[in-house]
């Protein structure tokens, strides 16, 4: 007479029991799962395609444009858009088609870098802060809150008028004015990630902080940061055209979408070919960079679609 | 305490399916029950049994589009699933009301608990803005909560567990419902809370007479608490009984192993626990026949093949093509 | 609630201080030569030289460089604009209204638009309604504002001849006034409008699945009374954070914004002295742009904290 009831021998399972794989269970990482969502979604296959296409121009851009960016014809100034030049020359007889095709560069060299620095110092300091807290994190986070208190472009202003115009200066301001909101994203997920119980669980195990930062709360925490960061690039391009517009932005001489349009406005209304193209320019590149940035968070978290 | 001539509530081969990207998810699958006025009907199951969706159904929260209902739901003579959203909208928190399992994320953060109360009473009857709270407060004191006028004027996260669990039951049973739907009351409480709002319960039931449908996956609170149990696995009904009858003569396999699993004071500490072995299925992915017969030790081949009927009678049924079988095993158990 | 709002003050100062040291750096100490910095190419003079070397006593230790910095701007002493041989506290302060007007009437736009249009893309989540919400808003994003606002001069100034194409009236009636201001405040608001109805209703779609919502219908609520009371209540708490932040935006765009349609604000100012090289004034309107915004921020936290009682814990 044991005490196990006898039918319950785990021994032997029941006759005709169906496998589990009969279920159709197929493994699915969560990363497939994210990229599969991703690629269904329309709208942020157009992003990639767009943002594709504008790098593209800007890694040919040489290839690509029929004259040189600076070449001046003065005889021909302000010239509607013909077979010659598709889209026109400017006030000193440049061609409008190539001024914005190596515009691109600028764009996307500009946005990228800038962005990178905004990340790289929001991760490092926004992972002080949320990992470490206390003290560390009152004082990253009264520093961040000193930088949050600059709109940008009159933070960018201020670096510009001390270091004077140019394609570094630009991505120097802007990167610096904008690590506060991804550290910020970044300390609030840590913050929550931390005290989640695998943490908890890995640091018991005997895990060192280092390990536990790198392979468990990082990985969890930088989605959003990421997301961030590829929806800013569109905005991080219409910063610098917006301060190449009001003249604190790359050198004058330089094609840059931004240049373009501030000069081409003085013919507003009767040559708006000038700052017209342009201006498109920036709007395609920026909407790219915006599908593929919501259609990253929408992949990330499909609920909120 | 049965009064039960005519039933309160009678769903009726209810059927929720709710389609999503990965598949059709069945989580109600013909399942059937009622519960008469003043008892005290426990429903059991694992999560993703489905429990919680026909209490739901019955209050008609499934948003519809995405969920697909069908069956009956006869309240008083009315079948919910056809009313309209007016009427259903007169019965909640007014004839039938429902509490959750999380009071803390189940409460308005941003809203004074007193305040929180005195809307049910005021979306259900026209009273001034004083009067309702005053019976907010006295209701908050009728549910335990010491120095309730203060209390009242607090918000949700500067209670404790149990207390905004009171409250919750203080806003359930301000209109004096005839029915009271609670999904997992204890679940998110410690244990001698558990204790305390379950007597709380029994105490409010024995004033004003509710009938209390009790969903929980703790054997304990059922066996103390229930009249009659129900018994859910994957959407359906496996077994229903009175509870001393279910406790004493299991009839289902997943019954008998529920309660085989339970560790218990009177047994050798060295024994070895019994679980069910196997997962509660996908519910996308029904097994065919009877959904338990994966992890059952009295399957056979008609199992998978024959979905079995509730057989017994209207005191003890069990969906089980070997109930003789159980009835075996059973009483070698017993006599262990 | 009381105790909050001293942290609170207590915390500004801090920020204030950071941000002063923060231009102090970058206007005395970063540049090899902060009197260039201070008045650009007038600097070449002696006389203006030896002016401003007395005035912020370039021999003196830091710290005390740094005392009178901050004293000069507490008494709103800013120097004097070379090109105009003006105080430049004289010269902002005249310019203060047209840029308040401006930034105030921006504001009511991105709340009545922004919310609103939130609100009805959540509850009316995926019909057309939801679509063209999320297009709009979408553009308004994607369009940088200075081809945005020469696009809606072009067409509705321009061509149809709505409103004026630019310039401010002094004096006028209110509803000419209006007319003047609809497009540049419009057009000011839009990308910030479009992120505010996207946040309103990326939390509302969140909210509305939250626990207590559903405690809210199981209470017998109408449907209405849910959404306009609980889920509102909840979901307007981050629209108001941003829209706070959203003020230093303010604060920039007003700087295209004013040059696009000629508002002689601060912005227009600050825009004509970055062409003239007039230092001064862009110093100035940099330093004020920035404590403006430490204090909205102190405003917005404190409606947080009113908003969102858990804050108060903290």
């Amino acid at each position: 007479m044991s005490d196990a009831p006898p039918i319950l021998d785990e021994s032997a399972p029941a006759k005709d029991a169906v496998p589990a794989a009969a279920f159709g269970i197929r493994g699915q990482t969560q990363f497939g799962d994210i990229r599969r969502r991703f690629f269904r979604n329309k709208l942020a296959l157009l992003g990639l395609i767009m943002v594709g296409i504008v790098f593209a121009v800007a890694l040919f851009a040489p290839l690509l444009a029929p004259y040189d960016p600076r070449l001046q014809e003065l005889g021909n100034t302000t010239a509607k858009p013909s077979g010659a030049h598709w889209l026109g020359t400017d006030e000193l007889g440049r061609d409008q088609l190539s001024r914005i095709i190596f515009g691109s560069r600028i764009a996307i060299v500009v946005g990228l870098a800038s962005i990178f620095l905004a990340l790289s110092l929001g991760v490092v300091l926004g992972s002080i802060a949320g990992y470490r807290g206390g003290k560390a994190d009152s004082i990253v986070m009264r520093i961040a809150d000193a930088f949050f208190a600059f709109p940008l472009l009159i933070g960018a202003i201020l670096i510009i008028l001390v270091t004077g115009r140019g394609v570094l200066p630009v991505i120097l301001a802007i990167g610096v004015f904008t690590w506060a909101v991804p550290a910020r994203l970044l300390r609030s997920s840590i913050l929550s990630v931390r005290e989640a119980e695998y943490v908890e669980a890995a640091r018991s195990l005997g895990a060192s902080s280092w390990r536990i930062v790198t392979r468990h709360v990082l990985p969890n925490s930088l989605a959003p940061v990421l997301v961030y960061g590829m929806v800013s690039v569109g905005t991080a391009i219409v910063a610098e055209t917006a301060l190449s517009f009001l003249g604190v932005g790359v050198k004058p001489d330089v094609p840059d979408w931004g240049n373009m349009i501030a000069s081409g406005r003085q013919y507003f209304s009767f040559l708006d070919y000038l700052w017209l193209f342009p201006s498109l320019a920036v709007v395609f590149t920026v909407l790219g960079f915006v599908f593929v940035g919501d259609g990253l968070r929408d992949a990330l978290d499909p609920r909120l679609r | 305490m049965t009064c039960g001539s005519q039933p309160l509530v009678s769903v009726e081969d209810l059927h929720v399916e709710f389609h999503t990207d990965a598949g059709v998810v069945k989580a109600v699958d013909g399942v059937s029950w009622s519960i008469s006025p003043g008892e005290t009907l426990g429903i059991v199951g694992e999560s993703g049994s489905g429990k919680s969706v026909s209490a739901l159904a019955v209050m008609g929260l499934l948003q519809k589009p995405q969920a697909k209902i069908s069956g009956r739901i006869v309240f008083r003579g009315r079948d919910l699933l056809t009313a309209g959203e007016d009427e259903l909208r007169s019965l909640r928190g007014n004839e039938i009301s429902m509490i959750f399992q999380d009071p803390l994320s189940a409460l308005n953060p941003v809203f004074k608990v007193g305040h929180q109360v005195a809307e049910v009473i005021q979306a259900h009857e026209k009273i001034g803005r004083v009067p309702a709270r005053k019976r907010a407060v006295d209701l908050l004191a009728e549910v335990g909560i010491p120095n309730p006028k203060q209390r009242a004027q607090e918000y949700p996260h500067q209670y404790s567990g149990g207390m905004r669990q009171r409250a919750m039951i203080a806003m359930a049973l301000a209109m004096d419902p005839a029915l009271l739907l609670a999904d997992e009351p204890t679940t998110a409480l410690d244990v001698t809370v558990q204790a305390q709002i379950m007597s709380l319960l029994r105490k409010l039931q024995e004033d004003r007479g509710t009938a209390i449908v009790l969903i929980t996956h703790d054997l304990g609170v059922v066996a103390g608490h229930a009249d009659r149990v129900l018994v859910m696995y994957a959407g359906r009904v496996a077994e229903t009984a009175g509870a001393d009858p279910l406790f004493h003569a299991p009839r289902h396999p997943y019954t008998l192993g529920l309660l085989t699993s339970l560790a218990r004071l009177d047994r050798r500490r060295t024994d070895r626990l019994h679980p069910i072995p196997g997962q509660p299925p996908s519910l996308i992915r029904v097994p065919p026949g009877c959904p338990f017969h994966p992890r059952c030790a009295f399957a056979t081949q008609i199992c998978p093949a024959e979905v079995p009927p509730l057989v017994g009678g209207a005191a003890h049924a069990a969906a089980c093509h070997h109930q003789d079988r159980v009835a075996e095993a059973r009483a070698a158990v017993i006599e262990a | 609630m009381g105790r909050y709002v001293i942290r609170r003050l207590l915390q500004m100062i801090l920020v204030l201080f950071g941000a002063t040291v923060i231009l102090f750096v970058s206007l005395f100490i970063l540049p090899g030569d902060p009197i260039g910095t201070a008045a650009g190419e007038r600097a070449r003079d002696p006389a203006v030289r030896a002016v401003l070397e007395k005035r912020y006593g370039l021999d003196k230790p830091l710290p005390v460089q740094y005392a009178g910095y901050v004293s000069r701007l507490v008494r709103g002493d800013l120097g004097e604009s070379y090109r105009q041989r003006r105080p430049v506290s004289e010269i902002l302060r005249s310019r203060f209204g047209a840029t308040a007007q401006l930034a105030l009437a921006a504001i009511v736009f991105e709340i009545l638009i922004g919310l609103t249009a939130g609100v009805i893309a959540a509850v009316f989540r995926y019909s057309f309604w939801d679509v063209l919400v999320t297009l709009t808003t979408t553009l308004a994003i994607g369009i940088p504002t200075y081809v945005g606002g020469s696009i809606l001069q072009g067409i509705f100034a321009q061509n149809f001849g709505w409103f004026p194409r630019s310039g401010r009236p002094i004096d006028a009636d209110p509803f000419t006034t209006m007319k003047a201001l609809f497009l540049p405040a419009f057009t000011l608001a839009s990308v910030d409008a479009a992120l505010v109805a996207r946040l309103m209703r990326g939390t509302m779609l969140e909210v509305l699945r939250a626990d207590y919502v559903r405690t809210a219908f199981a209470k017998g609520l109408s449907k209405r009374t849910v959404v306009l009371k609980h889920v509102m209540r909840n979901s307007v708490i981050p629209v108001v954070t941003y829209l706070g932040i959203a003020f230093g935006g303010l604060v920039g765009g007003a700087l295209i914004t004013e040059q696009i349609f000629n508002w002689p604000g601060i912005g227009l100012a600050l825009s004509t002295a970055i062409g003239a090289q007039d230092n001064p004034i862009i110093i100035a309107v940099v330093t004020y742009g920035v404590v403006a915004f430490v204090i909205v921020n102190l405003l917005v936290d404190l409606a947080y904290a009113y908003l969102d009682p858990r804050i108060r814990l903290e």
